[in-house]
């Protein structure tokens, strides 16, 4: 489960060494451009994506699984669009009225949502969620009322315990089945069997946890760690993540 | 000189139940002691006073000198604690940057971490998983990633509560390898266990609490034999009249 | 404690909250023709027990390192494509209704009946903020957005605000213990 959850695959390629503010800060710009983005521009974008895709030399394989259900609701949202948008039939059948413009419609839509997540899922196949958090730390800093230390060491643990949740909820489903819970109907009964023993071993694990931090002197005075640099390929690359967005801007 | 001082130390849970009652203990610098008893007798309080993650209802506990309520700071920076439950004292998403934040913690600069971390990673034998998601080490290696998370604050104690729970044989023996090792360099080193057998062979001191007081203090050789009498197994080879044999043999 | 210690307790347990509604997303309880996914029900069960403040930090960190790209969202895809596409109006409901359910605690000083109309309010407020999104979205009537949004998922609300009851009425005193050596948990525990 916990490769399921974690998309960083190492790969010494050029966008992994790449300046994690860079790449947040073109997925940013590049998924606000696509909303504005017309057909033409989608179709630029996702074929970047794609060459970026086979750049970074992923296993496509495991993307794709992990896309199957996400793609199930793209084609959703297109068949809706199609079917719910009045306008010429696309087809002559009258029993499924896929009307043209509807269909249009979801596609470019489906389009724009596809462009977002592919270059979601380049950032994270190639960052370590620690440079994200370092990354987030940096960018949160000037923003006024929100304590950017504790906010990355919060996404830190986050990242940090989700596997160990998902472990720990795995187990808790084996135990109550090895028991029969399956033969219990009430659903309430279930749902609270489920939850009650990971919440509470959710506490125990966070009270010893803050306990093990205060032990390390965890504070509020705490070295930065990540040095930052800007280097040349840096700049190009955002250079040439702000292009794409005032092409894809300006085909429409 | 003694690096761990503590004269009538008391403390009593919430509901007024006393967990420890007047504790008069001192330690040697660069010692090996295990502290024993059974479970309930109040060995996890006494830990925690060591690096004043609790405080003193009675009583003092100075640590290298410096009282813990002065400066607990200074506490945590000379006593590295490692917890029971690995799993659960881990914070970073790799195994690197687990051990970067006791020193982060401590605002040191970024060469210095570099370093510490590198010599404690390299000193439990991690170096090569650096980049590792904790949670895909074996039991073994969390509990060895915490001691070097503790290590990398280059403490001058080392306390570690139960180190040998729920590990195989060869976990055992590795986190024991490290113990020693570490002994060996200089650092002192606490062992809290309710189980002997593991550890005894190396230990100079045995400890045994029983009901928040000190039951029994000195030589293991000698404690051990009195060890049923406050709760704690003896280990069989000392029952057939022979000595513990090293795990590590 | 100290101050420091209880709000460093504080935070530690809105992340791992935190964590709890991203595994709510994978986990669910088969009944009947639509699962019971858990993670709604987290929300309101971190609203009831951390409060306003830190039921809002606790969402607002999972939407934060989701929109980052960080693997948290359930269902595949990541970053903005899931915050943007037809889910992302309930991951915004999330975030007010922690809040709002968190506030309502409160300021109820935590009676039942008070917490448990909180949790109907928080509901409403996922979908308030859903299923508009949907609907825009998806390009349907508000009749539709509401068949497909919506409606489906009541009774598991219901099942849900029931159950995080039930939850929090036995876990809220482990939140309140402090830091405490307990004499109820003996200091050598079996490791899980």
């Amino acid at each position: 489960m916990a490769a399921v959850a974690f998309g960083y695959h190492h790969a010494a390629t050029w966008l992994h060494g790449l300046d994690v503010r860079v790449k947040l800060a073109a997925m940013v710009l590049l998924s606000m451009a696509s909303l504005r983005a017309g057909g033409a521009a989608i179709v630029l974008a996702i074929s970047v994506a794609l060459l970026l895709l086979r750049h970074v030399r992923q296993p496509v394989a495991r993307w794709l699984v992990s896309l199957r259900w996400y793609a199930v609701l793209l084609a959703g949202i297109v068949l809706v669009r199609a079917l719910t948008t009045p306008g010429e039939p696309l087809f002559g059948m009258s029993r499924w009225p896929l009307s043209g413009p509807g269909m249009e419609e979801g596609l470019l839509l489906a389009g724009r949502l596809l462009f977002v997540t592919l270059f979601g899922l380049l950032l994270a196949a190639t960052t370590r969620p620690s440079q994200i958090r370092s990354a987030v730390e940096w960018y949160l800093r000037p923003v006024p009322f929100v304590p950017h230390r504790q906010a990355a060491t919060m996404i830190g643990l986050l990242v940090r315990f989700i596997p160990v949740i998902l472990t720990q909820a795995t187990e808790q489903g084996e135990a109550l089945r090895a028991r029969a819970i399956d033969n219990r109907r009430n659903p309430l009964r279930r749902t609270v069997f489920l939850c009650m023993p990971l919440l509470r071993r959710t506490f125990v694990t966070a009270d010893r946890l803050a306990l093990a931090m205060e032990a390390r002197c965890y504070g509020s005075q705490r070295s930065t760690g990540h040095p930052w640099r800007m280097t040349v390929r840096d700049w190009s690359a955002l250079a040439g993540a702000g292009g794409l967005c005032l092409t894809m801007l300006a085909i429409g | 000189m003694d690096i761990v001082e503590i004269t009538g130390l008391t403390h009593r849970y919430p509901d007024g139940h006393p967990s420890l009652a007047g504790i008069d203990l001192t330690i040697a610098r660069g010692s090996f002691v295990i502290l024993a008893g059974a479970n309930g007798a109040g060995k996890s309080t006494l830990l925690k006073h060591l690096n004043g993650l609790l405080l003193p209802d009675k009583g003092e506990v100075r640590i290298g000198g410096v009282p813990v309520r002065k400066d607990p700071l200074h506490a945590r920076r000379t006593v590295g604690m490692v917890f029971q439950d690995a799993d659960s004292q881990i914070v970073g998403e790799t195994v690197w940057d687990d051990a970067a934040f006791g020193p982060e913690n401590l605002n040191w600069t970024a060469e210095r971490i570099q370093d510490s971390v590198e010599a404690a990673l390299a000193t439990v034998g991690l170096g090569d998983l650096r980049d590792r998601s904790p949670h895909l080490l074996s039991g073994g290696e969390k509990r060895r990633l915490a001691i070097a998370g503790v290590l990398a604050m280059r403490p001058d104690v080392i306390v570690l509560d139960e180190p040998f729970a729920n590990l195989d044989y060869e976990g055992v023996r590795q986190v024991l390898t490290h113990i020693v090792t570490l002994h060996a360099d200089g650092v002192t080193i606490i062992v809290c266990v309710h189980d002997l057998e593991k550890v005894l062979a190396h230990a100079q001191r045995l400890i045994i609490l029983q009901q928040g007081r000190i039951a029994a203090d000195g030589a293991p050789e000698e404690v051990v034999r009195k060890a049923e009498a406050f709760g704690v197994r003896m280990p069989a080879a000392c029952r057939l009249g022979g000595k513990v044999e090293s795990w590590l043999r | 404690m100290n101050e420091n210690s209880t709000d460093l307790r504080k935070m530690v347990l809105a992340s791992l909250m935190a964590a709890l509604i991203a595994v709510g997303g994978y986990i669910a309880i088969p009944v009947g023709p639509v699962p019971i996914v858990l993670q709604n029900l987290f929300v309101l069960v971190a609203a009831l027990l951390l409060g306003s403040r830190w039921a809002a930090a606790s969402v607002a960190v999972y939407l934060l390192a989701g929109a980052c790209g960080l693997p948290v969202f359930a269902g595949g895809g990541a970053g903005l494509g899931h915050l943007f596409g037809p889910r992302g109006g309930y991951l915004f409901g999330f975030l007010v209704a922690a809040w709002v359910v968190g506030r309502i605690s409160e300021a109820s000083r935590q009676r039942p009946a008070a917490e448990i109309a909180g949790m109907v309010i928080g509901s409403l407020i996922i979908y308030a903020i859903g299923v508009p999104w949907l609907k825009t979205l998806l390009g349907i009537s508000f009749g539709k957005a509401l068949t497909v949004g919506m409606y489906p998922f009541v009774p598991g609300d219901a099942l849900k605000i029931a159950a995080s009851w039930l939850i929090v009425r036995s876990v809220r005193p482990l939140v309140h213990a402090g830091m405490r050596p307990q004499r109820a948990l003996s200091p050598v525990e079996p490791v899980e």
